[in-house]
């Protein structure tokens, strides 16, 4: 718990922002007053949540908090569980390796734990990010669920390995008939590899026993199974393994409709059809029968309206896709739009356009919180407010459908990790920051240009206090911030 | 010298057709043709009559029974006798390029230049059954010239050129803007147009423009897009004799905006390979009652792109009456052309096409083709 | 309201679903009297009523208020919850210029039109052809003359509102083109305009491109109703660029016979240049007028003059976009220079021109709000100080401000900027006056639209709850007393 607090005051120091350093974390906290939507259950309209040791143990109106909690007082806000972005490689540096089949990659390797991304997910709720592969491969490599918080990636690890990533739609500059080609190649060779190594185990303990082989390749290769050992399989081998044996999920982006079946028939003859979660292309709702039969968690693409040009009027016709899943009751689970956007890239406006477009607003709030836990199986853990569950908690300013809502805080493991009243470069966007930036980042370079037209622009305050003297420099020394990381991929 | 030269190519042309003896041309004149069906003027199907032939003009049109006087006769009693086709928007015969593009407004160009009279597109568009081609500047000028309507077979040239004068064309839309001239845009070649109609209405543009905007000079405009047609309603809408627009890709909505105006379209060549939403074009305006002419693109499409176009458009919704006049009379109305053209009534040329079945079918095979009379291609069974 | 007359009503209104039929003026709805009953009505002038109604008859607003007098017959549209706005106006709204892209107007995105122009088959998605139509096979354009699927012509596609400028929608032969107007390269056909009043927006001012120093006269339009009717003004304000717009957008302007780009051929390649070509026009328009010769390099053309000289008398309404302050600065001394009035354009650091902007008395169309500025902006490297506060810091300093979502078409537009306006500190009531009112008069129109007032124009909006709310749209749109967007059946 200390390690984690110097971890966040590190963080804070590393990331340029100058934030006062968080004290140790209280081990029992009380969150009061406020609004509860554990999301699991019924909406509490003002309650309490008890969180000891980074779990809650106790959440309701009447909530008898004991005498050595910390108490914060949060009336009027809504607490709400930490978001959960359910598939992203954008925390990664580079979103695939060029191997088409890399079983053997972890993105451990490539986490970059200073990347804005992580910053802005903390700024925008998220509690969990599932960092993944992207889609641009046929077996990707593993993934795991970190916090969007931490100097490493060992410090920001929530979970792991959470899953093996792979693509039924075509990689990059492939048809589909090759994709699946190499799909079903590796699990054959696969299979093959495994026979060589129970043969080989089997001559071995033969060997070693200094007798002769005595029996038939396929009775050997019988025999020899018994006789490997975890450690024995290489590297290439070792996850497909665990995949096909049920110790690993998969996920498994399908670009388009048609991917669904394929994507069936691959996880059916390689054993891994109940631990698939299946990533849909915008399209794949055309297929929402067979998925509903298939009952295997659903990721949506983070574009949630599908246009499509009339062959004949050539009007556009819209659907919006997480409506048809609801309709056709097919859990399911959204993504962020990781664009440029102001809006679409929180989770938390993604599931107002559903109640826009008629979705219940049940199934909006499930479909950023426990929808996505339970896709990455951690529904035990994360994705609601509930006794026993990891204190991953958001305080809102309003509701969470609202727009004008903001997130004020972030709880991770029960540690304030955000606080909006410290975010500077938010202030900075929105004109609130005034003297701290311009303190901290004296000597940006000065640009000829701004002196001279600074000049003809009389630097007076104005309104309410926006354009001091001090603008200036803070305009030249963060002349691009932004919330976002430049394009990665 | 022209005229010299027009002789000159003439005799050569004659000598050509006589040496290759491809051409009865000589033989005694048609008295009448008698078919099982006549394609009539309104487009619908007579039953068995006797076209009457005089000096190359249809003289009258009687009931096969009725059919009286002397001369040789042809009989085709289970084929269907049609005017001449009419490809409205052709490039038949054209000489080498015709794409010009040093002016943007050129209403001095004339496609009567670029022929290339002894053509061996012009016997391929007579196997087609197409006895009349209409050239225009290529579309890549605002005003690109004047077109020129040519029958496909004759022996003199003077007599092959129905009219040399007109429709003017105007083009809009992308192959009109150019990187090194003016116009770049639509809104740049929108206002052009608009200051160069001003100077023609004070007389000062060039005297075909000038004759334009009087109601002198019928015009037909090329358009890329609906708001192409939108844009030229708006700008030349109100000038011109007569003013037709041709379009073929995205003309759904527009049939609402040309009905009642008087305007005609011209649309094709239709493939197989189209959109629906291409193809019902053609249909949508002719229920909207807007005169629909079809264009065959000839050579650069198939031979046989006009009825291709017609029985496409008929599958799509359009009446086959009214698709076998856009591929004759309306054809030759947008031409300007139809006092000579177009149609199988008195008075008019003896272009005339023995199909064996309707032209609609696409399995119909021209079985003869004459010009002016004269009996200037039959199916030999050799094609 | 009980369903038996919902039911009627919604019989009645059949075939006018979600998007605009064309030609769907039914007499009967223009003639006929209809009373809306809402929880909210916003009068557009910052003003609301609670549980109001809102009498419309022959196609204008009769009487706004509580309890009035309904006539006998009217049909009434009840909606407790929801509530009821003008038509919204988009004061400077970047219509697809459609050259090539769109026959039918799919617009196309950035990533879109790179893969289909550089890439010969898409793995991911349906290849998406010039035309605009997706196509799953990979022959589109195969025949190298036409789409496949819908015969349109094979051309690169209209990059005017992505990141190239192949085909800019305004003339590049000359970087003076006031003559030109760009209500010929606006497709009243275009689905952009279903998704502009689908999305509440019934007025819009065509805005002209950017690439030209002057540019051409902008067009005051409706988004629905019959397409005769569509056309408030054809050739409105003339839009004036300063900044590095007129600088990399109009690459294309070259000298005649392919001659090599360098430095003479090319418009101006430095605000130096931009600024003096926009006065030298100017002046050499003002010699013109008093009948004085001309002299020098970059003269405006004859037809551009005549325009130029309405700007110069105040006839003809001039509007400067300008992004960066020093940008804002040149507009307002240059127009200081002609003694012109006019509106800005964009203003993104006009946060850090409040002073400038109110002691000149500019009025300015602002946005869109962006932090990573959308589309080509980001090339044009005016944006870096971009902020979220910029609204809210016009609206305290009183300055007379307008919302604009430009080319922006995401499900919602002109509502998305106002949400985000509220969202960045602005009050619903001057967010509402931002996208009705205030767009009404900078436009000249506000006699007609703009508020919910008695004898205006019966452009309303029915919003399934507050406007601009993130799980609010609108339900009905009316333009003129026509139903123009209808969702109730699918969205009660």
């Amino acid at each position: 718990m200390k390690a984690k607090a110097i971890v966040i005051a590190g963080w804070l120091v590393f990331s340029g922002i100058v934030m006062p350093a968080v004290a140790a974390p209280p081990a029992k906290l009380a969150l009061t007053g406020a609004r509860i939507i554990p999301v699991v259950g019924d909406d509490i309209p003002s309650g309490t949540i008890l969180i000891e040791h980074g779990v809650i143990t106790a959440i309701g109106e009447k909530v008898s908090v004991p005498y050595d909690a910390m108490e914060i007082d949060v009336s009027g806000k809504v607490l709400f569980p930490g978001m959960i972005d359910v598939h992203s490689s954008r925390g990664l540096d580079v979103a695939n390796e060029n191997f088409s089949v890399s079983p053997f990659l972890d993105v451990y390797d490539a986490i970059d734990p200073s990347r804005r991304f992580f910053e802005n997910a903390l700024r925008d709720g998220f509690s969990a990010v599932h960092v993944i592969v992207g889609n641009n491969c046929v077996i990707g490599g593993l993934s795991r669920v970190v916090r969007p918080i931490g100097l490493t990636p060992d410090e920001m690890t929530f979970h792991t390995p959470t899953a093996l990533k792979l693509s039924v739609a075509p990689k990059h500059g492939w048809d589909r008939m090759r994709q699946m080609a190499e799909l079903r190649e590796t699990f054959l060779e696969l299979k093959d590899y495994l026979g060589n190594l129970a043969e080989e185990k089997y001559e071995k303990s033969l060997e070693d026993k200094d007798e002769e082989i005595d029996v038939g390749p396929d009775e050997a290769r019988e025999r020899g199974e018994k006789l490997i050992r975890p450690e024995d399989y290489d590297d290439k081998h070792r996850n497909l393994i665990k995949l096909t044996r049920g110790d690993l999920d998969a996920f498994v982006y399908c670009g388009t409709a048609s991917d669904i079946s394929r994507a069936k028939t691959i996880a059916e003859e390689n054993g891994f059809l109940k631990h698939m979660t299946l990533v849909l292309g915008v399209d794949c709702f055309k297929a929402v029968a067979e998925l509903k039969s298939l009952k295997r968690p659903v990721v949506l693409d983070p574009q949630l309206l599908y246009r499509e040009r009339d062959p004949i009027t050539g009007k556009i016709r819209e659907t919006f896709v997480p409506k048809v899943f609801a309709d056709a009751r097919v859990r399911f689970a959204l993504q962020p739009m990781s664009s440029g956007s102001l809006a679409e890239r929180y989770l938390n406006y993604q599931a107002a356009r559903c109640v826009r477009a008629g979705v219940s607003r049940k199934k909006a709030l499930r479909a950023i919180t426990i929808n996505p836990a339970k896709a990455l199986g951690l529904e035990k853990r994360i994705g609601s407010l509930e006794v026993g569950k990891v204190a991953d908690i958001v305080v809102f300013s309003g509701d969470p459908l609202d727009f004008n809502t903001w997130v004020e805080k972030v709880y991770i493991d029960g540690i304030k990790a955000y606080d909006r009243e410290e975010d500077a470069r938010l202030k900075e966007l929105l004109g609130q920051e005034r003297n701290r930036l311009s303190k901290s980042d004296k000597g940006g370079d000065e640009n000829e240009e701004t002196e001279k037209s600074e000049s003809e622009e009389p630097a007076k305050a104005v309104g309410n206090k926006q354009e001091d003297g001090t603008d200036k420099k803070s305009d030249d020394s963060k002349s691009t911030i932004t919330t976002e990381d430049q394009p990665s991929d | 010298m022209p005229n010299n030269w027009l002789q000159i190519q003439a005799c050569a042309v004659a000598c050509m057709w006589l040496v290759l003896g491809v051409s009865d041309m000589n033989a005694d004149p048609v008295h009448a043709i008698v078919a099982g069906r006549v394609v009539g003027p309104d487009g619908s199907m007579l039953p068995a009559s006797a076209v009457v032939i005089s000096n190359g003009r249809i003289e009258e049109i009687v009931p096969a029974k009725e059919l009286s006087g002397s001369g040789r006769v042809r009989r085709f009693p289970n084929a269907v006798l049609c005017p001449g086709l009419i490809d409205v928007r052709s490039s038949i015969g054209a000489m080498g390029s015709n794409i010009e593009s040093a002016k943007a407004i050129d209403p001095g160009a004339s496609a009567v230049d670029v022929i290339d009279w002894s053509h061996r597109d012009f016997r391929l568009a007579l196997k087609a059954g197409v006895t009349t081609a209409v050239l225009a500047p290529a579309a890549n000028n605002l005003v690109s010239g004047v077109a020129v309507a040519v029958k496909t077979a004759g022996v003199d040239t003077s007599t092959r050129v129905i009219r040399n004068d007109g429709p003017l064309a105007f083009a809009l839309g992308s192959s009109v803007f150019e990187v090194d001239r003016a116009p770049t845009s639509r809104t740049g070649a929108l206002a052009m147009l608009r200051g160069e109609m001003g100077r023609a209405k004070q007389g000062i543009s060039h005297s075909r423009l000038n004759a334009f905007v009087n109601g002198k000079l019928d015009a037909m405009i090329v358009c890329e897009q609906a708001m192409d047609v939108s844009a030229a309603l708006r700008t030349l809408g109100a000038y011109g004799g007569s003013v037709n627009f041709i379009h073929t890709s995205d003309v759904l909505d527009l049939s609402e905006e040309l009905a009642g105006t008087g305007h005609g379209i011209v649309v094709g060549p239709y493939t197989f390979e189209m959109g629906s939403r291409v193809l019902s074009g053609a249909g949508r305006f002719s229920n909207a009652s807007v005169p629909v002419a079809f264009a065959g693109d000839m050579p650069a499409a198939s031979r046989d792109s006009l009825r291709m176009t017609a029985a496409l458009a008929v599958k799509y919704g359009m009446e086959p009456g009214k698709a076998r006049l856009a591929m004759t009379s309306a054809a030759a109305t947008v031409a300007g052309i139809a006092n000579r053209v177009g149609a199988i009534k008195p008075g008019m040329d003896a272009d005339l096409v023995v199909f064996s079945d309707d032209p609609l079918r696409l399995d119909a095979r021209v079985l003869e083709v004459y010009v002016g009379g004269q009996r200037v291609y039959w199916d030999d069974g050799n094609r | 309201m009980n369903t038996r007359s919902l039911k009627r009503l919604c019989a009645v209104f059949v075939g006018i679903l979600g998007v605009i039929g064309p030609r769907s003026v039914i007499a009967n709805d223009v003639i006929e009297t209809i009373v809306l009953k809402a929880g909210l009505i916003h009068i557009g002038d910052g003003s609301v009523i609670e549980n109001g109604e809102v009498l419309v008859a022959a196609g204008r607003i009769v009487a706004v208020g509580h309890k009035l007098d309904v006539p006998q017959g009217a049909k009434v549209i009840e909606y407790p919850n929801g509530s009821i706005t003008p038509g919204l106006i988009d004061a400077n709204a970047a219509l697809e210029s459609i050259d090539m892209a769109n026959p039918a107007g799919y617009r196309l995105t950035a990533s879109e039109v790179a893969h289909s122009v550089f890439c010969k088959t898409d793995h991911h998605e349906p290849a998406v052809g010039c035309c605009g139509s997706k196509c799953s096979r990979a022959i589109m354009h195969a025949d190298g003359k036409h789409c496949k699927e819908c015969g349109f012509p094979n051309k690169p596609p209209d990059l005017s509102l992505g990141t190239r400028t192949w085909h800019s929608s305004s003339e590049q032969s000359s970087e003076v083109i006031p003559e030109t107007r760009v209500l010929d390269s606006v497709n009243l056909r275009s689905p952009d305009f279903g998704r502009l009043v689908g999305g509440g927006v019934t007025t819009v001012f065509a805005a002209p491109d950017s690439a030209a120093v002057i540019s051409s006269q902008g067009a005051i339009l409706r988004t629905a109703g019959s397409f005769s009717d569509r056309v408030i003004r054809e050739a409105d304000a003339v839009k004036a660029s300063m900044g590095t717009d007129p600088s990399w957008k109009g690459n294309r302007n070259r000298l005649p016979f392919r001659s090599f780009v360098d430095f003479h051929s090319r418009r101006p390649t430095t605000r130096m240049g931009v600024t003096w070509v926009f006065r030298k026009s100017l002046h050499d328009t003002r010699r013109h007028a008093q009948g004085m010769g001309i002299h020098g390099a970059d003269s405006p053309s004859e037809p551009a003059m005549d325009i130029l000289k309405g700007v110069l008398d105040g006839r003809t309404p001039l509007r400067i976009q300008a992004r960066q302050q020093n940008d804002i600065a040149a507009a307002i001394r240059l127009a200081g220079e002609f003694g012109l009035s006019f509106v800005l354009e964009e203003a993104t650091e006009a946060h850090r021109c409040i002073d400038m902007l109110k002691a000149n008395s500019v009025p300015v169309v602002y946005g869109p709000i962006y932090v990573n500025a959308p589309g080509y902006r980001a090339r044009s490297r005016e944006v870096s100080r971009a902020r979220l506060h910029t609204m809210r810091v016009l609206v305290e300093a009183g300055v007379e401000v307008a919302l604009t979502a430009q080319e922006l078409r995401e499900e919602d537009g002109l509502a998305r900027q106002a949400m985000y306006a509220l969202r960045y500190g602005v009050e619903m009531a001057d967010v509402m006056k931002a996208v009705t009112l205030t767009p009404a008069r900078i436009l000249g129109i506000e006699d007609e639209v703009g508020t919910l007032e008695v004898g205006k124009r019966a452009d309303l909006v029915l919003w399934k709850s507050g406007p601009f709310a993130a799980t609010s749209e609108p339900i009905v749109v009316w333009s003129g007393g026509e139903i123009v967007v209808d969702r109730r059946k699918e969205k009660i």
